[in-house]
């Protein structure tokens, strides 16, 4: 098969005066812009474009539509790459896919050989004995089967995939005949409309038609001219037209899924216009899948759209009108017709392509059909036969007729699946040969060639008449404010029943002209006769099937995968169905169809996906700890500075000097109203009815079942009014929380979460008043604002509250304060702390000096199986309240007693400890460790840890495993570093 | 808007301050302390590619109440001398006495979000305190809440990319607001048109602030999008100081 480039023609997609770069499997290429992948390797000389599924038979183009599977390329990296679709760029990296060491020559065809040994459904019942035969087998079978291979080392902009959302009131998909005739009358409305079409430009079928139109309103004139008026028609600005777009589903609500190269669009639509139009059906023949057999609208897309012809002699077959549209191009194009086979005759052929098939002296013969494809990499020549009425061949009329280029116009179905997952239903048609629609559903209206009537002037009134039904439907619905019409509706139902006359009559003269013809298969089991080219399936595949049980439709689908490949049944379905009725003794008519589910395309996981959904949170701080080369961490949605160089020199300048930590993730809640107290006392289970205003108090949150969920300070900042901080990983939780008792108890309380709004810097060690009251307006002396204070004041002129707490064991302040302003102040703070040797200071330095005073952190030293007691937080529990959330089932551990205690330990000599080691008792674990760390205050490794009640007493020795080593380790009571907090309460 | 060279004050950052920078803004500071982005290129221009395209300006200075109340149509009607009919989505800059210019988002059934330069927030928050019969009770949520201003005609193109909010025209007309969210950010938008020129607020927590600016400009950047600064937005008609 030869194919070559013609002149510049009228109506061809591509730009002949700029050329693209590709590169094919390292190869240079070059093409137009315009041209497909596809297109630009067939004029390389390219004839094979894949290899089958199962057998690795090779495989050309076939429907140059992008509904078969024999084109996948991987392209840039990206497996099962559409080329006969995918537009040629420049600095394309296209490579083969599943075939070794080529396509050309692959050494897995060999299985083609071995077909016997590898039946439908040959896993449920090859290889299997012996018994270690089979995960043998099947990891064989899984390295081969496949298309493309999903390169997982693939760097991905995450960023590549789009979502996007559009409301309108009308969606047509399709921008063929019907679809733009539907859009153009539907727009003089004023109704918004969406246009969804899978190809670069308008135009349908039309676009490539280079004939003329007959019996038509464009009569006259070739199909090109027809979409181009088509197209301004429907060109108001009310339409939005999204081209390369594929509506892959509709969904409840009307809901309509579209992909658009990476962007998803949900549209929500409040009426349907499915003008899909129809794919050309191949049929089943030996050998029907070799390179260079085409469907007919393949070879007119790349004649007409590409200038190309892909090969240099031809047979037809064909058993429609479009039959003789595929020979004048082919002759117009210079390729030799060796022969026509007409199965159903010629009789409504024009008679000037008669005339000029005559002159030609090519053979036009009525009644034939092929029996068979010869060939091995690619069709040489075509078995012609001819068939009689009984649907038998005709002894002794057997032609052999070589060709390198084999076009099938032998029928078509319906592209019906976004109506049948609408709701609608089909039946197949006898007389058209085709699926019809039985039953519609209201808002969804179908034009054009899914109707199963091929005829211009008919999709184009149908296309008219659902874009009237469409507008008088949301007429009816709706009152809009805008005026949208001059039409009035009596106007409208006058044009809806004069458009419904006109193609009740034409539909009806074309149901009376119509002969599909004699399809006839062949009994040849010789060579193969693929039904479904996706799944490497023959005819003999689905028979078996059958006999085996599978004699349900949606069993046979299951057990022998039709319909369940790329093509997603589009080429294979009606012709697996018509056998199925055939070995069930079932006409057509009255064998069920198998459903149709979305998405109708295959579609990239990446698409569903979408954008990243990951939201990230910057502190008010975030540049200043950027700036100071701080390494960041992810704390949920947050980025935290871990560390700034040094854990050592981060935790020394707290212990001896001062240092600042940006805690600006807590969660911070504002918690105003006359009911406030009554809400934390009732939430939190320590006492808040006596904590005075300008005073603070540790706050602990449990289930109602008593479990440990989070904790923080409450402090009292006026009369009605209350701050309430919370761990970072929870504030959503605590805040939801919150409100949930506020509406529970109708209590008068605002809950405001602050955390965005509210930038804290812990400012803590020895120096840290001396630092502060340089740039505090209050007294910071230990009489005036005494350990666990709140105080409004000014810090550097930036309004805050000072709340003097110590979790990090050294006093301190943590100052909350407008975020605007955090910038501001954390310069301050720098540059006033510069005459004491300030540090900025990270989480993982904050969590060991904290750890040096035992602190537990809730959720990361406490689970959901932590109740307050056992997490040694019974000094924060106040059973004397009337009632407090979980008070009940503590009051029960109370009495049933503890079964396990959280402890602090100190390890002996110099061994280490990590978070997560395992505490072990005569060789059985019984505990964990939550948190460890090297103490520089106690030069050990000190941690907090799980045991079982009975051994967590003081001075207990408990075994840790570390690195698969034992460790021992003193249980301690109270901090590690100043047991009795004189330090943070100087 | 007084413009102050000399920082008398603290200095105050907007949460898009960084990413302004990053794309040449000059930026000035004003009577409250706010350092804000005045112009990108020539506020002219800038002016010309909203009303061409689509342009995003920062009025997360802004201050904001958040006003919650069971009745809280009822008290804005009453503080906004309207009928509660009329109170529907968004009231408009001709309350009365403090309230002139001040932005009234109702956003649900009881609860409202009060918008306005920072020149009326004492004088507000007085009014509100004041309120009788029901005792109110204003959180100043100014800091928590950052805030975008998209302005053009490929504002709701924008939108579209961004959030599954139906922002056609009959769905949500001028001087409409709801809750809903910017690629997974919670969000509360108000339409809210500067003269002919479409426009969306739309509000967020603060510390989202950088991912929203990346996510809008990341979509917006086939629409032509561009950085305003508040020279430009003046000349648009913009007059919340």
């Amino acid at each position: 098969m030869k194919a070559t480039r013609l002149p510049q023609k009228v109506g061809e997609q591509i730009n002949r005066s700029k050329s693209v770069t590709f590169t094919y499997n390292g190869r240079s290429v070059q093409c137009y812009e315009g041209d497909t992948v596809a297109a630009a390797l067939l004029m390389e000389g390219r004839n094979i474009f894949g290899r089958s599924f199962k057998y690795h038979r090779p495989r050309g183009l076939f429907c140059v539509a992008g509904r078969c599977p024999n084109c996948f390329m991987e392209v840039n990296g990206q497996p099962n790459v559409k080329s006969c679709t995918m537009l040629a760029k420049d600095g394309m990296e296209v490579k083969p896919q599943n075939a070794w060491p080529s396509l050309d020559h692959d050494l897995s065809s060999i299985i083609d050989h071995f077909s016997f040994l590898l039946p439908v459904g040959f896993y449920y019942k090859k290889f299997i004995h012996p018994k270690w035969l089979w995960p043998v087998a099947r990891k064989i079978i899984r390295r081969a089967a496949g298309y493309g291979k999903v390169n997982l080392n693939l760097q991905r902009n995450e960023s590549e995939y789009e979502d996007e959302y559009r409301y309108v009131d009308i969606a047509i998909i399709g921008g063929g005949p019907a679809g733009l005739s539907a859009a153009a009358e539907a727009s003089k409305s004023g109704y918004r409309i969406l246009l969804v079409d899978d190809q670069p430009e308008l135009g349908g079928h039309l676009r490539y038609k280079a004939s003329s139109c007959d019996n038509s309103e464009f009569s006259g004139i070739t199909g090109f001219e027809a979409a181009k008026t088509l197209i301004q028609q429907a060109s108001a600005t009310n339409i939005e037209v999204l081209n390369n777009a594929t509506c892959f589903g509709i969904y409840e609500g009307n809901l309509v899924g579209i992909s658009q190269g990476k962007k998803l669009i949900r549209a929500r639509v409040k009426k349907i216009i499915i003008a899909t139009g129809c794919f050309e059906r191949p049929f089943s023949f030996p050998n029907n899948d070799l390179p260079g057999i085409f469907l007919r609208e393949g070879v007119q897309r790349l004649i007409n759209l590409h200038s190309i012809t892909p090969g240099r002699t031809a047979v037809v077959v064909t058993n429609n009108k479009y039959g003789s549209e595929i020979a004048a191009d082919l002759l117009d194009a210079g390729v030799k017709i060796s022969a026509i086979a007409a199965t159903n005759g010629s009789a409504m052929w024009g008679n000037s392509l008669k005339t000029r098939l005559n002159e030609e002296r090519i053979q036009l013969l009525d009644g034939y059909t092929v029996v068979e494809a010869k060939g091995k990499s690619g069709v040489k020549g075509a078995v012609l036969a001819k068939v009689n009425e009984q649907g038998n061949l005709v002894p002794d009329s057997l032609k052999n007729v070589p060709c390198d280029l084999l076009v099938l116009s032998t029928g078509f179905e319906p592209a019906n699946a976004l109506l049948l997952q609408a709701g609608c239903e089909a039946v197949f048609d006898e007389k058209l040969g085709e699926s019809t629609l039985s039953n519609m559903v209201p808002s969804v209206y179908a034009a054009g060639d899914v109707t199963a009537i091929h005829d211009l002037q008919v999709s184009i009134l149908q296309g008219r008449l659902a874009g009237l039904q469409a507008e008088a439907d949301l007429r009816k619905e709706q009152k809009r404010s805008e005026p949208i019409s001059i039409k009035t509706n009596p106007e409208l139902e006058q044009k809806m029943s004069q458009c419904l006359a006109e193609v009740n009559a034409l539909t009806a003269k074309y149901r009376d002209d119509i002969h599909p013809g004699l399809t006839y298969r062949s009994p040849d089991e010789k060579e193969k006769k693929f039904v479904c080219i996706c799944e490497d399936l023959v005819e003999k595949d689905i028979k078996v099937a059958i006999e085996e049980g599978f004699d349900d439709i949606e069993t046979l689908k299951r057990y022998t995968t039709f319909a369940m490949g790329p093509c997603q049944g589009k080429l294979c379905s009606l012709t697996c169905t018509a056998i199925h009725a055939e070995q069930t003794g079932l006409k057509l008519s009255e064998t069920k169809r198998t459903t149709s589910r979305p998405p109708y395309q295959p579609l990239a996981m990446g698409l569903l996906n979408g954008p990243p959904h990951r939201p990230i949170r910057l502190t008010a701080l975030h540049h200043k700890h950027t700036s100071l080369n701080a390494t960041l961490m992810d704390m949920g949605e947050w980025k935290r500075p871990k560390s700034y160089g040094s854990l050592e020199q981060e935790y020394r300048a707290i212990r001896e000097r001062v240092g600042i930590i940006d805690v600006s993730t807590l969660g911070r809640f504002l918690i105003k109203g006359p009911d406030s107290g009554k809400l934390l006392e009732m939430v939190y289970t320590h006492l808040y009815s006596n904590l005075k205003v300008g005073r603070a108090r540790y706050a602990l949150l449990l289930s109602e079942t008593g479990k440990v969920v989070d904790d923080g300070i409450i402090a009292r900042i006026g009369e009605d009014e209350y701050l309430t901080t919370s761990s970072t990983g929870n504030a959503e939780f605590v805040e939801n929380w919150l409100k949930w008792w506020q509406v529970t108890g109708s209590l008068d309380v605002t809950i405001t979460n602050m955390t965005s709004g509210l930038a804290a810097i812990n400012v803590a060690g020895p120096r840290a008043r001396e630092l502060l009251s340089h740039l505090a307006d209050i007294d910071l002396s230990n009489e005036a604002a005494s350990y666990m204070s709140c105080k409004k004041a000014n810090v550097a002129g930036v309004p805050g509250i000072m709340l003097r707490i110590g979790f990090v064991g050294e006093v301190g302040w943590e100052i909350h304060f407008p975020a605007e302003y955090a910038e501001y102040l954390w310069d301050k703070l720098m540059s006033e702390g510069q005459a004491y040797d300030i540090r900025p200071v990270g989480v993982e330095a904050m969590r060991l000096l904290s750890l040096d005073k035992r602190h537990i952190w809730p959720t990361l030293d406490t689970d959901a199986a932590s109740d307050a007691l056992e997490a040694d937080l019974a000094w924060a529990v106040k059973f004397e309240k009337t009632d407090f959330v979980g008070k009940h089932y503590l009051l029960k551990t109370q009495h049933d007693g503890l079964r396990q205690h959280i402890i602090g330990f100190v390890v002996k000599g110099t061994g280490a400890v990590s978070n997560g080691d395992v505490i072990v008792a005569e060789s059985k674990p019984v505990g964990r460790v939550t948190t460890a760390g090297y103490s520089y205050a106690r030069e050990k490794y000190v941690g907090i840890a799980w045991v079982p009640a009975k051994s967590a007493n003081e001075h207990n020795i408990i075994s840790i495993v570390h690195d698969g080593h034992p460790v021992e380790a003193e249980v301690v009571s109270g901090a590690f570093y100043d047991h009795e907090g004189q330090r943070m309460k100087n | 808007m007084a413009v102050s060279q000399q920082r008398t004050v603290p200095k105050r950052s907007s949460p898009f301050h960084h990413k302004q920078a990053s794309v040449g803004a000059r930026f000035l500071q004003d009577q409250f302390g706010w350092e804000l982005a005045e112009r990108f290129t020539d506020p002219a221009k800038e002016k010309e590619e909203v009303e061409r395209n689509l342009g995003v300006g920062d009025i997360s200075h802004l201050v904001k109440f958040s006003l919650q109340n069971p009745d809280i149509r009822q008290v804005i009607s009453h503080l906004y001398h309207r009928g509660e009919r009329e109170t529907r989505g968004t009231e408009l800059t001709d309350g009365p006495g403090p309230l002139k210019g001040v932005l009234c988002a109702v956003l649900c059934k009881d609860e409202a979000l009060l918008i306005m330069g920072p020149s009326h927030k004492e004088p507000v928050y007085k009014l509100l305190g004041a309120y009788e019969p029901t005792h109110l009770n204003p959180i100043d949520v100014s800091s928590v809440l950052a805030g975008t201003y998209i302005l053009g005609p490929k504002s709701r193109a924008l939108l579209s990319k961004l959030t599954d909010l139906n922002v056609n025209a009959e769905n949500f007309p001028n001087l409409t607001a709801t809750h809903s969210s910017i690629r997974h950010v919670p969000s509360i938008v108000l339409r809210f048109d500067l003269g002919n020129v479409l426009g969306y607020q739309v509000y967020f927590e603060r510390a989202y602030s950088e991912y929203v600016w990346d996510v809008v400009f990341g979509a917006g950047s086939e629409l032509g999008i561009v950085p305003v600064g508040f020279s430009a937005m003046k000349l648009l008609g913009w007059s919340m100081e």
